[in-house]
């Protein structure tokens, strides 16, 4: 090792900073531009946006004031449905997902035989594209298709899954938890592995087996992870877009229709691209919102030691 | 060998520097671009007569892109508003005809009055009447006919001869006691298609109207608006009628009507290339008016329009291609071949289309059905209108809310969208 004299280090250390701070924005850039033109940009945009009636025809901007917002918030708008409809998808999916995910990483954490073929089977769907798995969704679906079929094996007559409102959400739900259980249970398993072996060495010799380490050990030192899918989910869920454009496009009636689909429609489909960027801003504000009180909350219940 | 080698070398080269000087001295074709929004076999008759017209045409070449599907909000329709916000238009598009005043608004569509004026066949008073209505907005016009169709009642002969019914039922009400009659198991007499396309024509044909004149207020929620919903309701729960739901409710009925599971069905003159496949005699139908009312029934699919931010010289020739597709020879082909209108009176009148529909009347019928077409309210908003009559008419069909309560809310919620902005 060459280490540089004291003195000269003294003098370099400043121009030295500089270059160094010059080098780091200049690695950073391409990233930066990219955010800056894709994220940041279009945020900024879109707040702005959602104070006007903006035609993206004729580029024309009207200022609004709140008027898109007050639309939003009026009584019996389509909006309190969308965001009812988003709550209760959050719901349907983020618990099971996250508890199928904790279920399958500690089995998959496991000494099994053909381990890594359970967890690449369980990977699968995360690399399968949305679109097309949500057309394959479909075929198992409709009407006297294999769900259908499957459920008359039990004596049970299929209510008509996408046809019905009673049901679309909850097939929907169904194809997303496919999607995305098994990424989940990845970020479960790298958890499980980061905990220290020595620990629940120690507690094994301490007396703990099975559900007692489980819950007295493991499951507190996975609570970081843990919290970080459920924020992801949560966020996740809230987005759900490409599903419902493909299977049921918010339908029957309104039984599907989520937030993001909303804004898609209004924006894209009915033109009003004010009202779109009011439901998208509405969105950042909720999803803010929630992961600001996940956060707050998990003091309660995230061990990021023993 | 060698000297008449050198001879033909020489000779060679001349021709090519000919042949090149000659290719420079004509002027390159204009370039046309047309974006369609029909797949499958139709996809093909597009691109058959795109490359007739090339073939034709050596001073246009039209270039076809199949855009997704033209339907109303469909994937055409996002390209073709990404393409205006990006500034690089195509020259020419298949646009469903009830976002003619959308886009219109927003200026991105050429007004076509001048042209069409002195057009030698394409003259607004040219086209069968009743295929002008949804072409334009106010006075303005942007559209020519292009695939247009009209709501039409499929019925199955045999079964109707099996049921001593003598012919199809001019009334819903007679409508519903034929279907009384035809339903035995494994058949219904009678399956709508739930969308909002035949809501407009239940509606008027009830005496209803979807908006006031002014365009600034719902007028469906009221008994017309809920007497043919309610009709339908109450012969689903009798079980006389079914009805689909779901992402592919149009072509599972047509299917149960090939299937000869349901021995009538409502539904588009386009579906005729489907019909014509069915193995028993079937007939076509005007669409049926409650008792005392006239008829009045929407018409569908889309007109062409040529964007307004294309050159000059683009749209011109885009207008020539135009013309050529709905001249008589080109109109009568397609509409033979697709079942959607021929757009032309002088088609009409040629003998071909004259010994077709002898040879095929149920082809003929959706053509007189023309004389009661009504054009749709041509508002800007009208999309999002027909979304909350749709989300209605699901609800209903569900028998989750009554026809008055769903529609109710329907109409509020249109009202927001026609006044909001």
């Amino acid at each position: 090792m060459v280490h540089p004299a004291p003195a000269l280090a003294r003098v370099t250390r400043r121009s030295g900073r500089s270059a160094d701070a010059r080098a780091g924005w200049l690695m950073l850039a391409p990233t930066l531009a990219v955010l800056l033109s894709f994220v940041i940009g279009p945020l900024v945009l879109g707040m702005g946006l959602s104070f006007t009636h903006y035609n993206l025809m004729s580029g024309q901007a009207q200022f609004a004031g709140v008027s898109n917002y007050r639309d939003l918030f009026a009584g019996g708008s389509t909006f309190w449905t969308a965001l009812l409809n988003t709550v209760l998808f959050t719901l349907g999916t983020v618990v099971p997902t996250i508890t199928l995910a904790v279920f399958f990483g500690i089995l998959l954490n496991q000494q099994l035989i053909g381990r890594t073929f359970y967890r690449t089977v369980l990977f699968a769907p995360y690399v399968t594209p949305l679109v097309g798995a949500s057309i394959a969704w479909i075929w198992l679906f409709r009407r006297q298709g294999f769900v259908d079929w499957v459920m008359q094996l039990f004596g049970v007559t299929g209510p008509g899954w996408l046809s019905s409102p009673h049901t679309a959400l909850i097939a929907i739900i169904i194809a997303t938890l496919w999607q995305y259980t098994g990424y989940f249970t990845m970020l479960v398993l790298s958890g499980l592995q980061a905990i220290p072996p020595d620990v629940t060495e120690a507690a094994r010799i301490d007396g703990a087996h099975g559900l007692s380490l489980l819950r007295q050990v493991v499951l507190p030192l996975l609570s970081p992870t843990i919290l970080f899918c459920l924020i992801l989910s949560v966020i996740q869920s809230f987005q759900v877009f490409d599903q419902i454009y493909v299977m049921t496009d918010g339908g029957p009636g309104t039984s599907t229709l989520t937030l993001v689909y909303y804004l898609y429609q209004l924006g894209f489909e009915f033109f009003h691209f004010g009202h779109g960027a009011a439901v998208g801003v509405v969105l950042l504000a909720v999803l803010l919102t929630f992961t600001a009180l996940q956060l707050k909350l998990s003091s309660r219940w995230v061990h990021y030691d023993l | 060998m060698k000297l008449s080698n050198g001879i033909l070398a020489v000779a060679s080269s001349i021709s090519l520097v000919t042949v090149a000087a000659t290719a420079q001295a004509a002027p390159a074709p204009t370039p046309v671009t047309f974006w369609y929004g029909l797949g499958g076999q139709q996809a093909a008759d597009v691109e058959h007569l795109i490359h007739e017209f090339n073939r034709t045409h050596p001073t246009i070449h039209v270039k076809g892109y199949f855009a997704g599907s033209y339907g109303a909000n469909g994937p055409e329709q996002q390209k073709l508003l990404a393409s205006i916000a990006a500034g690089k238009v195509p020259t020419v598009v298949q646009l469903e005809i009830h976002a003619t005043c959308s886009f219109a608004a927003g200026g991105a569509l050429m007004k076509l009055n001048s042209w069409m004026a002195s057009s030698p066949h394409d003259k607004s008073s040219d086209f069968i009447p009743g295929l002008m209505v949804n072409t334009g907005c106010g006075k303005a016009t942007y559209g020519v006919p292009f695939n247009r169709s009209v709501p039409i009642l499929y019925y199955n002969r045999a079964m109707f001869a099996k049921a001593h019914i003598a012919g199809p039922p001019k009334t819903w009400e007679q409508l519903a006691a034929d279907a009384r009659k035809l339903t035995r198991k494994g058949v219904v007499g009678f399956e709508p298609v739930n969308q909002w396309w035949f809501f407009e024509a239940m509606d008027w044909s009830a005496g209803g109207q979807i908006l006031n004149p002014a365009m600034t207020k719902a007028t469906f929620a009221n008994a017309a608006g809920a007497r043919g919903m309610a009709l339908w309701v109450k012969m689903v729960k009798e079980h006389i009628a079914y009805v689909h739901s779901g992402p592919n409710d149009f072509l599972e009925t047509i299917q149960d009507f090939l299937n000869q599971k349901t021995a009538m069905y409502f539904g588009s003159a386009a579906d005729m290339a489907f019909d014509d496949t069915a193995k028993f005699s079937w007939g076509a139908a005007y669409t049926p008016t409650f008792a005392g009312h006239r008829l009045a029934v929407p018409t569908g699919g889309a007109n062409a329009v040529i964007m307004a931010k294309a050159p000059l010289a683009q749209r011109k020739a885009a207008w020539t291609f135009v013309q050529w597709w709905t001249a008589a020879p080109q109109t009568i082909w397609w509409s033979e071949k697709t079942g959607y209108l021929p757009v032309l009176t002088a088609a009409l009148h040629s003998s071909a289309m004259k010994a077709f529909f002898k040879k095929n009347p149920n082809h003929a019928v959706p053509v007189y059905e023309l004389a009661y077409a009504r054009e749709a309210p041509p508002s800007p908003h009208y999309y999002q209108v027909l979304q909350d009559i749709q989300n209605a008419q699901d609800d209903i069909m569900d028998f989750s809310q009554t026809p008055q309560a769903a529609l109710a809310k329907a109409a509020t919620q249109a009202d927001q969208a026609l006044t909001g902005q």
